[in-house]
């Protein structure tokens, strides 16, 4: 009896609270709309970048033809120069792998480091340049470019004499011109993909299932950032998982100043895509943080309450601020000063955890790619 | 003294007329039938979909219960187990050799559950449970081959206890999962179904309903009125119509919304026992006709007495002791301090189905206890990443992997591997805190059903049974 009049008190209060509720529930204008989401996603951020990064690669691919065919200084630092731009360019794009990406392993082939000189020193002197296999992920991309292009030689006499004077000159050229051919044949691949039919797929897979495309991308995401970012660019090379340190697996090790460039991209690209932001321009549009917003999800810090999305960016500002603070030359700031790379890995790494946890549980997102049973 | 034994006698008078009491065998026969069939095509769904290749093979590292780590999944024999399993499933339906088919079901069943602890779900253990009931009741007798082959073992009755059995176990399961719901995060917040509706907005009429404040809190109050009352509902013959319609409806719309697998079927043709046996033997009719089955010879008018049944006192032992430890199991959170969602001590084998949305991020760090050097553990090396997942918000599995890792490096020349995590989890949209004490050597903690210090208190409210 005493419990039954517990539970109509409840029933009272619970109706009565929801009815006060009801009075001033507001129409929300931006309602959270998956596939907003998806359109915004594929128009203003996948598809702009993938053609920004196609016309990179294609810029890539004229300036190598270029070099092979004059090899001298001028080319070379053309050549140079144009895979920076594609190599920047891709920071924006990896964090796609989805569909075709996914299938054929677009990154792993792209952006496999530290690469391995021994083995591409023996293809070259093979002539064989077949870049098909599962285990030549460490003898192609921009890695095994970077060494080409950088690493030949103490310096650019050394390296153009590889292709100019060396008896093995012409294979030289050729393994060069074979790995910008298979970057682009990679990407291609994936564009072509997208272009004939998988966009109106991803768009048209708006539900909230775990192979749903919102669930794929943000899956693709959170990994893009905890692994590619945080784990390979600065978490390895610094030894954050090992008893020692490793300043030759940083990213662009060979060329020697561009992997904090490289690294800020990548969070930049990490912070535009939370946002929703346009490729081309600063609006943005319906995102991870706007659906956050929608859902009102607060986070935790000193004054609690604020927005979990504002306290996701901050923290992507913070990561920038820090990570700001590196030589040009991760390698070098490792010899030098390695705490640097171990602020840097932890302020990224509050974002994994906010991410993982607060941000996939608020949004319902599986953190798997398997359709398993739940109760 | 005297007035005591008097009433004992009679109490136990009275429960002997009620173990002698009888009943028509066929809503056991159609129950069998219904558990055989429905168990095989998950059996089938779950190989096909490939799962016991990602959940079972592939996976370098099982976690294992408390007590329980010698099962483990057998690498490609795994399949083996399987099929076993489905084979035993056939036998079950057409009820041939009932006996070795149960028994076979009821191990390789949940050899299977206890594999990996990542994939516990309520469900298989609901499975478990009512084969186990199954060992010990007379399925067999009636519209079974066995029956047929052997008829002198076929009867039309048998003792109204085996269908009661079945009654309340569903009657535990509903009501305990009602009693679960009782909490202040399920009612005042309407957590966790307010996360998990939301995002359901593409769903005809609902998904616009889903929108508006109140219709989680709506959803919340009705599950938990509808796990307290359904089993009473289906026990009383007037309002058992509306109460199996209630069933159907609750669970098609579970399948609607959540990735929820075969349960939903599952209960729905379970709670079919709770109907009159004439609903049953029409239902045996239908199916005779399809399959060009003899029902006939199956209704003898024979009735079996629980005293004809071999080794009926032990059944009967066996049975009352397994409800009385159904009734309390789930019971055993009481014994622990601390916020039961939060640290979990005590959440598996007692109902609690669909009651949180929990999420976590686990680093691990090991230090070499000599040479002082730490490093950061990178958990896809060893999981998948729905392991990952899991591990992130259970204690158990958090220290089940520490333990791992101390072993793993400890091998690898690292001298003492101490073993500390940093860990934060988010429980019903709560703002992510931090989990697991990161001071503490995980290395030296083991599991068990000890209170876990390691866990740091929830600092937030949640109230409830």
């Amino acid at each position: 009896m005493k419990k039954t009049g517990l539970l109509l008190i409840v029933v009272a209060q619970s109706l009565w609270s929801c009815g006060l509720n009801n009075t001033d529930s507001e129409v929300v204008a931006d309602k959270y709309d998956r596939k907003a989401m998806l359109v915004n996603w594929v128009d203003n951020n996948i598809m702009p970048s993938f053609q920004h990064y196609k016309s990179k690669l294609e810029n890539l691919k004229k300036a190598s033809d270029d070099f092979i065919a004059t090899p001298d200084r001028a080319q070379l630092e053309e050549v140079r120069q144009k895979w920076l731009e594609a190599y920047k360019t891709y920071q924006y794009i990896s964090m796609f792998s989805i569909g075709k990406a996914d299938e054929i392993q677009f990154s792993k082939y792209s952006n496999t480091y530290p690469t391995a000189t021994g083995q591409i020193a023996v293809k070259i002197d093979s002539g064989n340049f077949d870049l098909n296999g599962i285990s030549f992920d460490v003898v192609q991309g921009f890695p095994a470019l970077d060494y080409m292009l950088f690493g030949l030689g103490e310096n650019e006499n050394a390296i153009l004499e590889r292709y100019t004077t060396n008896t093995n000159a012409n294979k030289y050229k050729g393994y060069l011109s074979a790995l910008v051919n298979r970057l682009t044949l990679l990407f291609n691949t994936v564009y072509d993909d997208w272009q004939s039919g998988y966009k109106a797929i991803f768009i048209q897979r708006s539900d909230n299932t775990a192979s749903g495309s919102v669930n794929r991308m943000i899956n693709a995401y959170i990994h893009f950032y905890e692994k590619d970012i945080r784990t390979a660019k600065i978490g390895y090379p610094a030894g954050t998982f090992s008893t020692e340190t490793y300043p030759d697996k940083v990213e662009a090790y060979y060329s020697k100043k561009y992997s904090k460039e490289l690294l800020l991209e990548s969070i930049i690209a990490a912070q535009n895509f939370f946002e929703g932001k346009h490729f081309n321009g600063n609006e943005s549009g319906p995102s991870m943080k706007s659906y956050l917003d929608y859902l009102t999800i607060k986070g935790k810090s000193e004054e609690s309450g604020i927005l979990l999305s504002k306290l996701i960016c901050n923290q992507f500002y913070k990561s920038l601020y820090i990570a700001n603070l590196l030589l040009p030359d991760l390698s070098q700031q490792i010899i030098t000063d390695n705490t640097k790379m171990t602020a840097t890995f932890n302020v990224l790494q509050r974002n994994v955890a906010y991410m993982k946890s607060d941000m996939t549980s608020a949004m319902s997102i599986a953190i798997d790619y398997a359709d398993t049973d739940g109760d | 003294m005297q007035t005591q034994t008097v009433i004992n006698t009679n109490q136990m008078k009275r429960f002997q007329d009620y173990l002698n009491r009888t009943t028509e065998a066929a809503p056991l026969a159609t129950f069998r039938i219904l558990f055989g069939t429905i168990m095989f095509v998950s059996l089938v769904r779950f190989v096909s979909k490939g799962w016991v290749k990602t959940l079972y093979i592939e996976p370098k590292f099982f976690f294992s219960y408390y007590g329980l780590e010698w099962i483990k999944p057998l690498g490609n024999f795994t399949y083996l187990i399987f099929l076993v399993c489905a084979l035993s499933c056939v036998l079950i339906t057409i009820g041939y050799r009932y006996r070795i088919a149960i028994i076979l079901f009821f191990i390789s069943f949940t050899y299977i559950e206890l594999m990996d602890k990542t994939t516990y779900l309520n469900h298989y253990y609901f499975i478990s449970a009512i084969a186990f009931i199954l060992l010990f009741l007379p399925a067999n007798v009636y519209y079974a081959m066995d029956a047929r082959l052997k008829p002198e073992l076929a009867f039309q009755k048998i003792p109204a206890w085996c269908i009661d059995c079945l009654k309340l176990m569903l009657g535990i399961v509903y009501f305990y999962a009602g009693l679960a719901k009782i909490n202040s995060d399920w009612l005042y917040k309407a957590m966790p179904l307010q996360l998990w509706l939301k995002p359901q907005y593409d769903l005809p009429v609902l998904g616009f309903l889903f929108q508006q404040e109140w219709m989680p809190l709506v959803f919340s109050w009705a599950g938990m009125l509808y796990d307290l009352a359904i089993p009473f509902l289906l026990l009383y013959r007037k309002t058992r119509f509306i109460a199996f319609v209630l069933v159907v409806v609750f669970h098609s719309l579970t399948r609607i919304l959540f990735p929820i697998g075969m349960f939903p079927f599952i209960m729905i043709g379970a709670t079919l026992v709770f109907f009159k046996a004439k609903s049953h033997h029409k239902a045996l009719q239908y199916l005779s006709i399809i399959f060009k089955i003899n029902k006939t010879r199956f209704d003898n008018g024979k009735a079996r007495f629980t005293t004809t049944l071999n080794g009926a006192a032990i059944r009967i032992k066996i049975l009352i002791c397994f409800f009385v430890l159904q009734l309390l199991f789930p019971l055993r959170y009481l014994l622990y301090p601390g916020a039961l969602f939060w640290t979990e001590e005590g959440f598996r084998f007692s109902w609690r189905v669909m009651l949180m949305e929990k999420a976590g991020y686990t680093q691990f760090i090991v230090k070499d206890a000599v040479t002082g050097n730490s490093f950061y553990i990178d958990n896809s090396e060893f999981l998948t990443p729905f392991q990952e997942k899991q591990m992130a918000f259970q204690p158990d599995f958090i220290v089940e992997f520490a333990r791992f890792i101390h072993d793993y490096y400890k091998q690898k020349g690292i001298h003492d591997p101490i073993v500390s995590v940093e860990s934060f989890v988010t429980l019903n949209g709560r703002p992510s805190r931090i989990f697991i004490n990161p001071t503490v050597n995980l290395a030296k903690e083991k599991d068990s059903f000890l209170p876990k210090h390691w866990i740091i208190p929830f600092e937030d409210e949640s109230k409830g049974l």
